[in-house]
C-alpha cells in the first residue's frame, strides 16, 4: 500500500492531493472493517497512542479511540484545560513527559494554532492534529471529503457552499485546502464580519445571501457558530443570525433540487440549521460521524507504518 | 597614549575624508590626526584594523534593556554588551521597565548606569503613569533630569485626549513625543500581519489599517499642536504616504522604521516560529519595499532595532501565547550592511544608523574628522558572522537571524576614551 508524504498530520496544507486520495481509499477498506461482526483488527498491536485533549471535545475524542481500539493500538488519554496547562507546565513539558513513557504517536487538541507544528519541532513521535484553535482540523476534512465522494462521486467539478462562522472555523480551513485539491468549488456564506478578510486568495467565492447560496450548491457543509472563541460581538443576536443565515425547511424546499447537507457537529438547533433539515432525508450527518472512525483509522494506520519505517 | 588605525577606509558622509583611506591617530577620546594613509609617523600604539572600514558610532532610538526589573532577560550591562558588539555608542531604552520609569530619581538610574558602561544609555520617560494610558506623568523633571523623550511603548496612546495633552504639555521645554503608532482595539487578538499567512494559518490578523489609522489620527492631534512628534517603526507602504504627506506640510514629524521589517516579510511566520512574532507585525514584501524607498527618499529619518530580549520561557511556546519581540542590537549593522547595503549604500545607512537618530534626540555627534571626539566602530566587509545562541551576547536569543549567515564583521569600537576589539 502507497504511503503518505509526510510524518505527520498536521493539517490538510501540508499534505498532496495523492497523500488525501490515499487516505481516502484506505478509509473505504477500513469502513468495510467496521462493519463486520468483528470489527477489530491487530494492525497498530504494540503502538502506544496517547491521546491529548487541551480542549474540551466529546465527538473527536470518542471516534479517534475507538478508531485506535479497532486496529488493537494501546491508548492513553490525558485532558486538561488550556488554562492550567498555560499557567502552569509548559506544553512541551507536558508532552515530554507523556513521552517519556515511550509513547509512539500523540493526538492532540488544542486551543492554540499552530500547537501541533510547535510540538513537531521537538519531539519525534508521529503527530495527528485533532484541532489546533481557528486554524485546521484535518480528520474532519477528511471524513466530511469521504462522506461527499460517498454521496456524489469524484469532487472535481462539485459545488460546496461552506457557511456560518468561517473566521472562528478550524473546519472551514482545513476543508478549503482539501476540497481545492481534490478540485472542487467553493462558495462561502455568512456575515462578513465572521469571513476573513481576502479569504478569495485561498480560491473561494463569497456570497452573503444564503438563499442564493444554497440554490449554487450540490452540498452545503453548515458550520457551528462557535460562541465559545468569540471573544467579540462579530452578530447581534442568535435570533438575528438564523433568520438571516440559518438553514431551515423553508429554504431547502423552495431549492427545486436535491442538496446534500452536512454539519460538523455538535449542532445548535435552530441557530444554523433547524431540526428539520438536520434530521432530514437530505442530511448526512450521522453518516459523517461513522465515515469520522473509518477516517481516523486509516490516518493512524497510515502514519504508524510510516513511522514503523523510519 | 596615542592610537593609531592605520590605512582604514573612512565611511562618513560629513567628513571630507569620506571614502578616503586614512591613518587616524586618537589620543585622549579625540582624533587628533586624521591623513591620508601611510602618512602619519610616530611613536602609536597601533589598533589591528588594517584596511578594515571605520565608521561613526551608531545611535538606536529603541531597545529594551529590561533593567530594572526584568534583568533575567537583559540588564544595563549586558545590553551595553550586546550593543557594544553591534557598534552602537548610544542607546536610548523605552521606559518598559519594573517599576516604569516615570520620574527623576528612575531617570537618574539608568544615567548613572550608564556611566559604568562603555555605551551611552539615554532613557526616555513614560507618558502616562505606569504606562496606565490615562494619568499624566511629570515630563518637565524628567527632561531636566535628562530624559530623551518621552513614549509609552512598546503600548500605543489608545486615547486621543492623552496624546492631545502630552503633545501641549511638552512644546514649553520643546520635547518629543515618541509613539509606536497602532490602534488597539483594531490589534484586537492580532497574532501576525493580516493577509496570506494569517489566513493560511487561521490566526487572526493585524490590519495595515490599525497602523495607518492611528498615525492619521495622531498626525491631525500633532497638526493641532503643532509639537514635535516621531513615529517609532512605522510597517506598512500606506504609513510611507502619510509620512511623507505631513512633512510636505512642513509638520515638525520624524519617522522610524525597525530593521526586521526591512529584512523580513510575514512569510517566515507560515511555520510559526516565535522568533518572527513582533508588534508591528512583519508585513508584505510590498509594505518592505515601500519602507526601504520611504528611507532611500528620506521620508523615514532612522532604522532602529527594536531590541526587546525575552526569555526562552516566554517565547518557546505555542504562537498565541509567546511574547511579540525580538533582539536586534548585535546584528543590526550586519543585517543593514548583508540585506541593504546595495540598494541603499553605507553612507546612507550611516545617515540612518547614527547621523539622523541623534538629529532627533538632539545629541549630534562630530563625525570622524580632526579634533572630532572619537566614537566610531571598524568594520571587516570581508568576514562573515554565523549567528548562533552560543555566541550571542545579549541575556536572551530570541533573533529572526538564528542560523543565518551575514556578511561583515564589526572587529571593534572605541568611544568614552577606550576602545574594545572583538
Amino acid at each position: 500500500m502507497s504511503q503518505l508524504s509526510t510524518k505527520h498530520l498536521l493539517g490538510i496544507k501540508q499534505l498532496t492531493e495523492q497523500d488525501i486520495r490515499t487516505i481516502l481509499s484506505t478509509a473505504a477498506k477500513f469502513k468495510e472493517v467496521i462493519n463486520r461482526p468483528i470489527k477489530k483488527v491487530p494492525t497498530l498491536r504494540d503502538i502506544t497512542i496517547a491521546n491529548l485533549f487541551f480542549e474540551n471535545s466529546t465527538r473527536t475524542r470518542v471516534s479517534f479511540e475507538l478508531a485506535q481500539k479497532r486496529l488493537s493500538a494501546d491508548v492513553i488519554n490525558f485532558s486538561s484545560s488550556s488554562s492550567s496547562v498555560k499557567k502552569g507546565e509548559t506544553l512541551l513539558d507536558t508532552v515530554n513527559n507523556i513521552l517519556a513513557m515511550k509513547v509512539d504517536m500523540v493526538v492532540m487538541r488544542h486551543p492554540s494554532p499552530g500547537a501541533p507544528h510547535f510540538l513537531a519541532k521537538h519531539i519525534d513521535a508521529n503527530i495527528i492534529n485533532a484541532g489546533d484553535g481557528t486554524h485546521e482540523h484535518p480528520t474532519q476534512a477528511l471524513l466530511d471529503a469521504f462522506s461527499m465522494q460517498e454521496k456524489l462521486g469524484d469532487l472535481a467539478g462539485k459545488k460546496v457552499l461552506i457557511a456560518g462562522d468561517i473566521m472562528h472555523s478550524r473546519v472551514a480551513l482545513s476543508n478549503i485546502f482539501c476540497l481545492r485539491k481534490l478540485g472542487a468549488e467553493i462558495t462561502l456564506c455568512g456575515p462578513p464580519t465572521l469571513i476573513p478578510q481576502g479569504i478569495e486568495s485561498l480560491g473561494v467565492r463569497i456570497e452573503y445571501n444564503i438563499e442564493k447560496a444554497l440554490a449554487w450548491c450540490d452540498v452545503a457543509n453548515i458550520l457551528r457558530i462557535q460562541l465559545e472563541r468569540q471573544n467579540t460581538k462579530y452578530f447581534p443576536s442568535l435570533r438575528e443570525y438564523a433568520l438571516t443565515f440559518g438553514v431551515n425547511k423553508k429554504r431547502v424546499e423552495s431549492l427545486h433540487k436535491e442538496i446534500v447537507i452536512m454539519h460538523p457537529g455538535p449542532i445548535n438547533r435552530g441557530v444554523e440549521i433547524t431540526s428539520d433539515v438536520a434530521d432530514s432525508k437530505h442530511s448526512i450527518i450521522l453518516d459523517q460521524v461513522e465515515n469520522g472512525v473509518a477516517v481516523r483509522m486509516a490516518a493512524l494506520f497510515l502514519l504508524a507504518n510510516k513511522g514503523i519505517e523510519n | 597614549m596615542k592610537y593609531r588605525a592605520s590605512n582604514v577606509i573612512v565611511v562618513d558622509p560629513t567628513s571630507s575624508f569620506n571614502g578616503k583611506k586614512t591613518d587616524i591617530i586618537i589620543e585622549n577620546g579625540s582624533i587628533i590626526t586624521i591623513e591620508d594613509a601611510g602618512t602619519t609617523e610616530g611613536d602609536f600604539y597601533e589598533i589591528p584594523v588594517n584596511g578594515q572600514y571605520v565608521l561613526p558610532g551608531l545611535c538606536d532610538l529603541y531597545a529594551d534593556f529590561c533593567d530594572p526589573g526584568f534583568e533575567f532577560r537583559e540588564d544595563i550591562h549586558s545590553g551595553a554588551d550586546a550593543a557594544l558588539r553591534g557598534g552602537y555608542t548610544t542607546v536610548c531604552v523605552i521606559p518598559h521597565t519594573e517599576p516604569v520609569i516615570q520620574n527623576k530619581s528612575q531617570v537618574e538610574y539608568v544615567l548613572n548606569q550608564s556611566k559604568q558602561v562603555l555605551v551611552e544609555i539615554l532613557p526616555y520617560g513614560t507618558i502616562t503613569a505606569n504606562l496606565d494610558g490615562k494619568e499624566p506623568t511629570e515630563m518637565y523633571d524628567m527632561h531636566q533630569s535628562g530624559a530623551i523623550g518621552f513614549t509609552d511603548a512598546p503600548y500605543s496612546i489608545k486615547d486621543a485626549g492623552v496624546m492631545l495633552r502630552a503633545l501641549q504639555y511638552c512644546k514649553p521645554f520643546n520635547g518629543t513625543i515618541f509613539t509606536l503608532p497602532f490602534d488597539k482595539t483594531l490589534v484586537g487578538e492580532g497574532q501576525i500581519n493580516e493577509g496570506k499567512i494569517s489566513l493560511e494559518n487561521g490566526m487572526k490578523g493585524i490590519s495595515n489599517l490599525s497602523e495607518t489609522l492611528q498615525i492619521q489620527r495622531d498626525l491631525e492631534i500633532c497638526k493641532y499642536t503643532a509639537s514635535r512628534l516621531h513615529f517609532f517603526g512605522i510597517s506598512t507602504a500606506e504609513s510611507v504616504g502619510l509620512i511623507r504627506k505631513a512633512k510636505q506640510e512642513g509638520m515638525q514629524v520624524t519617522a522610524s522604521v525597525f530593521l526586521h521589517h526591512l529584512v523580513f516579510t510575514e512569510n517566515e511566520a507560515a511555520d510559526f516560529d516565535t522568533n518572527f512574532k513582533t508588534m508591528p507585525p512583519l508585513r508584505t514584501e510590498k509594505d518592505k519595499n515601500a519602507l526601504i524607498e520611504g528611507l532611500r527618499e528620506g521620508t523615514l529619518d532612522a532604522i532602529c532595532t527594536q531590541h526587546t530580549p525575552l526569555d526562552t520561557e516566554s517565547k518557546q511556546l505555542e504562537f498565541e501565547y509567546a511574547e511579540f519581540g525580538v533582539i536586534g542590537l548585535e546584528t543590526a549593522f550586519q543585517a543593514a550592511y548583508t540585506y541593504l547595503g546595495e540598494t541603499l549604500g553605507m553612507e546612507k545607512l550611516v545617515q540612518l544608523m547614527s547621523f539622523q537618530p541623534r538629529e532627533i534626540i538632539n545629541k549630534p555627534l562630530s563625525g570622524i574628522q580632526k579634533e572630532g571626539v572619537a566614537n566610531l566602530f571598524f568594520f571587516n566587509h570581508e568576514e562573515t558572522s554565523i549567528i548562533e545562541t552560543g555566541n550571542i551576547h545579549s541575556k536572551s536569543v530570541n533573533t529572526p537571524f538564528l542560523g543565518k549567515t551575514l556578511q561583515g564583521k564589526i572587529t571593534g569600537i572605541f568611544c568614552k576614551n577606550e576602545w574594545l576589539m572583538f
